[in-house]
Protein backbone atom coordinates (compact mmCIF):
# COMPACT_ATOMS: atom_id res chain seq x y z
CA UNK A 1 0.00 0.00 0.00
CA UNK A 2 1.24 3.30 -0.98
CA UNK A 3 1.48 6.08 1.83
CA UNK A 4 -1.53 7.89 0.57
CA UNK A 5 -3.32 4.59 0.90
CA UNK A 6 -2.28 4.14 4.91
CA UNK A 7 -3.17 8.09 5.39
CA UNK A 8 -6.93 7.27 3.77
CA UNK A 9 -7.38 3.91 5.76
CA UNK A 10 -5.73 5.66 8.88
CA UNK A 11 -8.18 8.55 8.83
CA UNK A 12 -11.41 6.64 7.84
CA UNK A 13 -10.68 5.01 11.16
CA UNK A 14 -10.51 7.57 13.31
CA UNK A 15 -13.44 8.14 15.89
CA UNK A 16 -15.56 11.01 14.16
CA UNK A 17 -14.60 11.02 10.36
CA UNK A 18 -17.98 9.60 8.53
CA UNK A 19 -16.12 10.19 5.06
CA UNK A 20 -12.82 11.15 3.20
CA UNK A 21 -13.84 12.76 0.03
CA UNK A 22 -12.23 12.26 -3.40
CA UNK A 23 -9.12 14.86 -3.37
CA UNK A 24 -10.18 18.43 -4.78
CA UNK A 25 -8.87 18.16 -8.23
CA UNK A 26 -7.06 21.89 -7.83
CA UNK A 27 -4.93 19.82 -5.64
CA UNK A 28 -3.87 17.75 -8.11
CA UNK A 29 -3.59 19.90 -11.47
CA UNK A 30 -1.70 22.47 -9.16
CA UNK A 31 0.79 19.26 -8.64
CA UNK A 32 1.02 17.66 -12.15
CA UNK A 33 2.09 21.30 -13.33
CA UNK A 34 4.89 21.49 -11.07
CA UNK A 35 5.40 17.76 -11.23
CA UNK A 36 5.87 17.01 -7.61
CA UNK A 37 3.23 14.24 -6.82
CA UNK A 38 4.77 11.91 -4.41
CA UNK A 39 3.34 8.60 -5.89
CA UNK A 40 2.21 9.64 -9.17
CA UNK A 41 -0.33 7.44 -10.64
CA UNK A 42 -0.30 4.52 -8.54
CA UNK A 43 -2.81 3.18 -11.46
CA UNK A 44 -4.68 0.84 -8.32
CA UNK A 45 -6.96 4.24 -7.42
CA UNK A 46 -8.77 6.08 -10.13
CA UNK A 47 -9.90 8.57 -7.77
CA UNK A 48 -7.46 9.81 -5.10
CA UNK A 49 -8.21 10.82 -2.05
CA UNK A 50 -4.81 11.95 0.10
CA UNK A 51 -2.47 13.90 -1.85
CA UNK A 52 1.12 13.70 -1.23
CA UNK A 53 3.84 16.31 -2.39
CA UNK A 54 6.67 17.10 -1.10
CA UNK A 55 6.87 20.86 -2.23
CA UNK A 56 5.31 23.61 -0.90
CA UNK A 57 1.74 24.68 -2.64
CA UNK A 58 2.38 28.54 -2.05
CA UNK A 59 3.58 28.74 -5.50
CA UNK A 60 6.85 30.23 -4.97
CA UNK A 61 8.36 26.51 -4.97
CA UNK A 62 8.31 26.11 -8.29
CA UNK A 63 11.55 24.40 -8.58
CA UNK A 64 13.99 24.20 -11.50
CA UNK A 65 13.55 23.71 -15.12
CA UNK A 66 10.42 21.93 -13.79
CA UNK A 67 8.54 19.69 -16.30
CA UNK A 68 5.35 21.92 -16.15
CA UNK A 69 2.30 20.06 -18.07
CA UNK A 70 4.68 18.31 -19.86
CA UNK A 71 2.82 14.81 -18.99
CA UNK A 72 6.19 13.34 -17.12
CA UNK A 73 4.15 12.52 -13.77
CA UNK A 74 5.94 9.23 -14.04
CA UNK A 75 9.74 10.62 -13.71
CA UNK A 76 8.65 12.37 -10.61
CA UNK A 77 9.68 9.64 -8.07
CA UNK A 78 12.41 11.41 -6.49
CA UNK A 79 11.34 15.36 -6.11
CA UNK A 80 14.07 17.51 -4.87
CA UNK A 81 12.22 18.44 -1.58
CA UNK A 82 11.21 21.78 -0.37
CA UNK A 83 13.53 22.33 2.77
CA UNK A 84 12.72 23.93 5.69
CA UNK A 85 15.74 24.68 7.70
CA UNK A 86 17.38 21.95 5.83
CA UNK A 87 14.58 19.52 6.51
CA UNK A 88 12.05 18.28 3.57
CA UNK A 89 8.54 19.13 4.29
CA UNK A 90 5.70 16.47 2.87
CA UNK A 91 2.89 18.43 2.16
CA UNK A 92 -0.56 15.76 2.65
CA UNK A 93 -3.79 17.76 1.51
CA UNK A 94 -7.37 15.46 2.81
CA UNK A 95 -10.83 16.12 2.70
CA UNK A 96 -12.98 14.63 5.52
CA UNK A 97 -16.73 14.59 6.78
CA UNK A 98 -17.24 14.42 10.69
CA UNK A 99 -20.56 12.36 11.69
CA UNK A 100 -21.21 15.02 14.46
CA UNK A 101 -19.89 13.09 17.76
CA UNK A 102 -16.43 15.29 18.02
CA UNK A 103 -16.54 18.93 17.07
CA UNK A 104 -15.11 19.82 13.95
CA UNK A 105 -12.48 22.24 14.98
CA UNK A 106 -10.79 18.99 17.07
CA UNK A 107 -11.33 16.58 13.96
CA UNK A 108 -9.41 18.58 11.90
CA UNK A 109 -6.69 18.81 14.45
CA UNK A 110 -6.68 15.27 15.67
CA UNK A 111 -6.59 14.26 12.02
CA UNK A 112 -3.56 16.55 11.47
CA UNK A 113 -1.63 15.63 13.84
CA UNK A 114 -2.53 11.65 12.87
CA UNK A 115 -1.06 11.73 9.88
CA UNK A 116 1.84 13.76 10.93
CA UNK A 117 2.32 10.63 13.62
CA UNK A 118 2.33 8.75 10.61
CA UNK A 119 4.58 10.29 8.01
CA UNK A 120 6.95 10.55 10.59
CA UNK A 121 7.28 6.92 11.70
CA UNK A 122 7.79 6.41 7.71
CA UNK A 123 10.51 9.21 7.28
CA UNK A 124 11.46 10.71 10.56
CA UNK A 125 13.62 13.03 7.91
CA UNK A 126 10.69 15.41 6.81
CA UNK A 127 8.53 17.42 8.19
CA UNK A 128 4.99 17.15 7.78
CA UNK A 129 2.50 20.09 6.63
CA UNK A 130 -1.35 18.83 6.93
CA UNK A 131 -3.73 20.48 4.74
CA UNK A 132 -7.23 19.04 6.42
CA UNK A 133 -10.53 20.06 5.17
CA UNK A 134 -14.08 19.85 6.41
CA UNK A 135 -16.12 19.38 3.82
CA UNK A 136 -18.88 18.25 5.32
CA UNK A 137 -20.19 18.77 9.17
CA UNK A 138 -22.59 15.59 10.83
CA UNK A 139 -25.09 16.69 13.49
CA UNK B 1 -6.15 31.42 -1.50
CA UNK B 2 -10.12 30.98 -1.73
CA UNK B 3 -10.92 29.10 -5.01
CA UNK B 4 -14.13 28.02 -5.06
CA UNK B 5 -13.60 24.61 -6.81
CA UNK B 6 -16.90 23.35 -7.76
CA UNK B 7 -17.49 20.27 -9.38
CA UNK B 8 -19.89 21.59 -11.87
CA UNK B 9 -22.58 18.62 -11.77
CA UNK B 10 -25.98 19.72 -12.39
CA UNK B 11 -28.32 18.91 -9.90
CA UNK B 12 -30.84 17.27 -12.44
CA UNK B 13 -28.60 14.46 -12.98
CA UNK B 14 -28.18 14.23 -9.45
CA UNK B 15 -31.94 13.80 -9.01
CA UNK B 16 -31.61 11.27 -11.63
CA UNK B 17 -29.05 9.20 -9.50
CA UNK B 18 -31.44 10.17 -6.54
CA UNK B 19 -34.37 8.54 -8.36
CA UNK B 20 -32.68 5.04 -10.10
CA UNK B 21 -29.84 4.71 -8.10
CA UNK B 22 -27.15 4.57 -10.90
CA UNK B 23 -25.43 6.84 -12.56
CA UNK B 24 -22.53 6.59 -14.97
CA UNK B 25 -20.79 9.20 -12.36
CA UNK B 26 -21.39 8.03 -9.29
CA UNK B 27 -17.76 6.96 -8.69
CA UNK B 28 -17.81 10.85 -8.93
CA UNK B 29 -20.75 11.53 -6.97
CA UNK B 30 -20.39 9.21 -3.96
CA UNK B 31 -16.64 10.88 -2.75
CA UNK B 32 -17.45 14.81 -4.04
CA UNK B 33 -18.70 16.93 -1.25
CA UNK B 34 -20.56 18.96 -3.13
CA UNK B 35 -22.56 16.03 -4.66
CA UNK B 36 -23.00 14.84 -1.55
CA UNK B 37 -24.36 17.93 0.37
CA UNK B 38 -27.01 18.32 -3.01
CA UNK B 39 -27.97 14.76 -2.32
CA UNK B 40 -28.79 15.29 1.15
CA UNK B 41 -31.00 18.95 0.23
CA UNK B 42 -32.59 16.83 -2.69
CA UNK B 43 -33.79 13.84 -0.17
CA UNK B 44 -34.86 16.39 2.56
CA UNK B 45 -36.76 18.30 0.19
CA UNK B 46 -38.60 15.56 -1.36
CA UNK B 47 -39.17 14.57 2.11
CA UNK B 48 -41.32 17.68 2.83
CA UNK B 49 -42.75 18.13 -0.60
CA UNK B 50 -44.35 14.15 0.47
CA UNK B 51 -45.35 15.31 3.86
CA UNK B 52 -46.92 18.67 2.07
CA UNK B 53 -49.07 16.73 -0.49
CA UNK B 54 -50.19 14.65 2.42
CA UNK B 55 -50.95 18.05 4.82
CA UNK B 56 -52.28 20.09 1.48
CA UNK B 57 -53.96 17.44 -0.95
CA UNK B 58 -57.30 18.84 -0.51
CA UNK B 59 -56.42 22.42 -0.89
CA UNK B 60 -53.11 22.22 -3.39
CA UNK B 61 -53.53 24.63 -6.27
CA UNK B 62 -50.60 25.09 -8.50
CA UNK B 63 -49.11 28.79 -6.96
CA UNK B 64 -48.79 26.69 -3.18
CA UNK B 65 -46.26 25.07 -4.64
CA UNK B 66 -44.22 28.70 -5.72
CA UNK B 67 -41.85 28.11 -2.32
CA UNK B 68 -40.60 24.90 -3.01
CA UNK B 69 -39.47 25.73 -6.28
CA UNK B 70 -37.65 28.66 -4.65
CA UNK B 71 -35.72 26.30 -2.33
CA UNK B 72 -34.90 24.23 -4.83
CA UNK B 73 -33.19 27.12 -6.78
CA UNK B 74 -31.08 27.64 -3.60
CA UNK B 75 -30.12 24.55 -3.71
CA UNK B 76 -27.96 24.56 -5.96
CA UNK B 77 -26.11 28.03 -5.54
CA UNK B 78 -25.52 26.76 -1.61
CA UNK B 79 -24.14 23.43 -2.36
CA UNK B 80 -21.09 25.29 -3.23
CA UNK B 81 -18.03 24.80 -1.24
CA UNK B 82 -17.66 28.68 -0.79
CA UNK B 83 -15.34 30.48 0.52
CA UNK B 84 -12.73 29.00 3.03
CA UNK B 85 -12.82 29.29 7.10
CA UNK B 86 -9.85 28.94 8.41
CA UNK B 87 -9.20 26.53 11.77
CA UNK B 88 -6.94 26.91 14.71
CA UNK B 89 -4.29 24.03 14.22
CA UNK B 90 -0.21 23.56 13.86
CA UNK B 91 2.01 26.25 12.89
CA UNK B 92 2.52 24.12 9.93
CA UNK B 93 -0.92 22.99 8.70
CA UNK B 94 -3.66 24.30 7.07
CA UNK B 95 -6.94 23.67 8.32
CA UNK B 96 -10.15 24.63 7.46
CA UNK B 97 -13.67 24.29 6.87
CA UNK B 98 -15.68 25.46 3.49
CA UNK B 99 -18.30 27.57 3.74
CA UNK B 100 -20.78 24.83 2.33
CA UNK B 101 -20.36 23.14 5.13
CA UNK B 102 -21.03 25.51 7.52
CA UNK B 103 -24.39 26.71 5.70
CA UNK B 104 -25.60 23.02 5.10
CA UNK B 105 -24.92 22.50 8.51
CA UNK B 106 -27.47 25.36 9.73
CA UNK B 107 -30.00 24.04 7.21
CA UNK B 108 -29.47 20.43 8.97
CA UNK B 109 -30.31 22.19 12.52
CA UNK B 110 -33.42 23.99 11.43
CA UNK B 111 -34.66 21.27 9.19
CA UNK B 112 -34.61 19.28 12.45
CA UNK B 113 -36.48 21.28 14.38
CA UNK B 114 -40.05 20.68 12.32
CA UNK B 115 -42.50 23.46 11.44
CA UNK B 116 -39.80 24.90 9.12
CA UNK B 117 -38.01 24.61 5.86
CA UNK B 118 -34.82 26.89 5.23
CA UNK B 119 -34.72 28.55 2.13
CA UNK B 120 -31.73 30.55 1.66
CA UNK B 121 -29.14 30.64 4.44
CA UNK B 122 -25.66 33.20 4.12
CA UNK B 123 -22.86 33.60 6.01
CA UNK B 124 -22.49 37.58 6.20
CA UNK B 125 -18.70 38.94 7.09
CA UNK B 126 -15.22 38.32 6.38
CA UNK B 127 -15.09 34.78 7.42
CA UNK B 128 -11.71 34.13 6.06
CA UNK B 129 -10.20 36.26 8.76
CA UNK B 130 -10.27 34.14 11.82
CA UNK B 131 -12.27 36.66 14.94
CA UNK B 132 -13.85 38.71 12.46
CA UNK B 133 -17.86 39.14 13.28
CA UNK B 134 -20.01 37.17 11.15
CA UNK B 135 -23.90 37.25 11.36
CA UNK B 136 -25.63 34.32 9.58
CA UNK B 137 -29.02 35.14 7.72
CA UNK B 138 -32.09 32.72 7.41
CA UNK B 139 -34.90 32.40 5.33
CA UNK B 140 -37.74 30.44 6.43
CA UNK B 141 -40.77 28.97 5.28
CA UNK B 142 -43.03 28.00 8.09
CA UNK B 143 -46.21 26.14 8.44
CA UNK B 144 -49.70 28.59 9.68
CA UNK B 145 -50.23 28.27 12.76
CA UNK B 146 -46.69 27.47 14.31
CA UNK B 147 -46.34 30.89 16.68
CA UNK B 148 -43.68 32.76 14.43
CA UNK B 149 -41.25 34.52 17.46
CA UNK B 150 -40.60 31.39 19.38
CA UNK B 151 -39.92 29.34 15.86
CA UNK B 152 -37.51 32.10 15.76
CA UNK B 153 -36.20 32.32 19.07
CA UNK B 154 -35.65 28.38 19.34
CA UNK B 155 -34.32 28.25 15.36
CA UNK B 156 -31.55 31.16 16.57
CA UNK B 157 -30.81 29.37 19.49
CA UNK B 158 -29.87 26.08 18.25
CA UNK B 159 -28.01 27.67 15.39
CA UNK B 160 -26.14 29.70 17.54
CA UNK B 161 -25.32 27.04 19.57
CA UNK B 162 -24.61 24.64 17.03
CA UNK B 163 -21.76 26.94 15.20
CA UNK B 164 -20.03 27.59 18.62
CA UNK B 165 -19.46 23.56 18.67
CA UNK B 166 -18.60 23.12 15.49
CA UNK B 167 -16.73 26.33 14.11
CA UNK B 168 -14.70 28.70 15.15
CA UNK B 169 -16.34 31.49 13.74
CA UNK B 170 -17.07 34.79 15.83
CA UNK B 171 -21.32 34.79 15.30
CA UNK B 172 -22.30 37.78 16.47
CA UNK B 173 -26.17 37.58 15.33
CA UNK B 174 -28.41 34.95 13.59
CA UNK B 175 -31.54 36.55 11.57
CA UNK B 176 -34.57 34.62 11.03
CA UNK B 177 -36.97 35.81 8.51
CA UNK B 178 -40.07 34.41 7.49
CA UNK B 179 -40.46 34.62 3.88
CA UNK B 180 -43.39 32.01 3.31
CA UNK B 181 -46.23 31.53 5.58
CA UNK B 182 -47.25 27.55 4.02
CA UNK B 183 -51.10 27.20 4.52
CA UNK B 184 -53.10 25.48 7.64
CA UNK B 185 -53.08 21.92 7.29
CA UNK B 186 -56.81 21.19 5.78
CA UNK B 187 -59.10 20.10 8.77
CA UNK B 188 -57.51 21.53 11.55
CA UNK B 189 -60.29 23.86 12.11
CA UNK B 190 -58.28 27.00 11.07
CA UNK B 191 -60.55 28.04 8.68
CA UNK B 192 -58.07 30.21 7.03
CA UNK B 193 -56.56 28.66 4.27
CA UNK B 194 -54.10 30.16 1.94
CA UNK B 195 -53.50 33.17 4.11
CA UNK B 196 -50.06 34.93 4.35
CA UNK B 197 -48.78 33.63 1.50
CA UNK B 198 -46.55 34.89 -1.38
ZN1 LIG C 1 -19.49 16.69 -7.46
Amino acid sequence: MSLEDDIHQLVLAMDGVATVYAADPVWLSALKQLGSLVDPGSGATPVPFVVCSEADDGGTQERGPGPSGAGSLGEASLPDAASAGGRSVMTVKIRIGTDGSLPAPAMARSVAGAIRTLVTARQPEVQVRALVEISAIGV
Amino acid sequence: MNPTHDCGRRIEALSDYLDSGTSPDAEHIDYCPQCQAQLAGLRSLSAAALLMMDDDVASATADDTGWLDGIMANLRLESRAGRTIPLRGGELDELSETEGAVIALVRTVGDSLGGVLIGRCQLEGDVSVPGEPVEVKINVSARYGHPLPELAQTLRDAVFAELLVETELNVTAVHVAFTDIRPPVIGNGSGESGKGRS
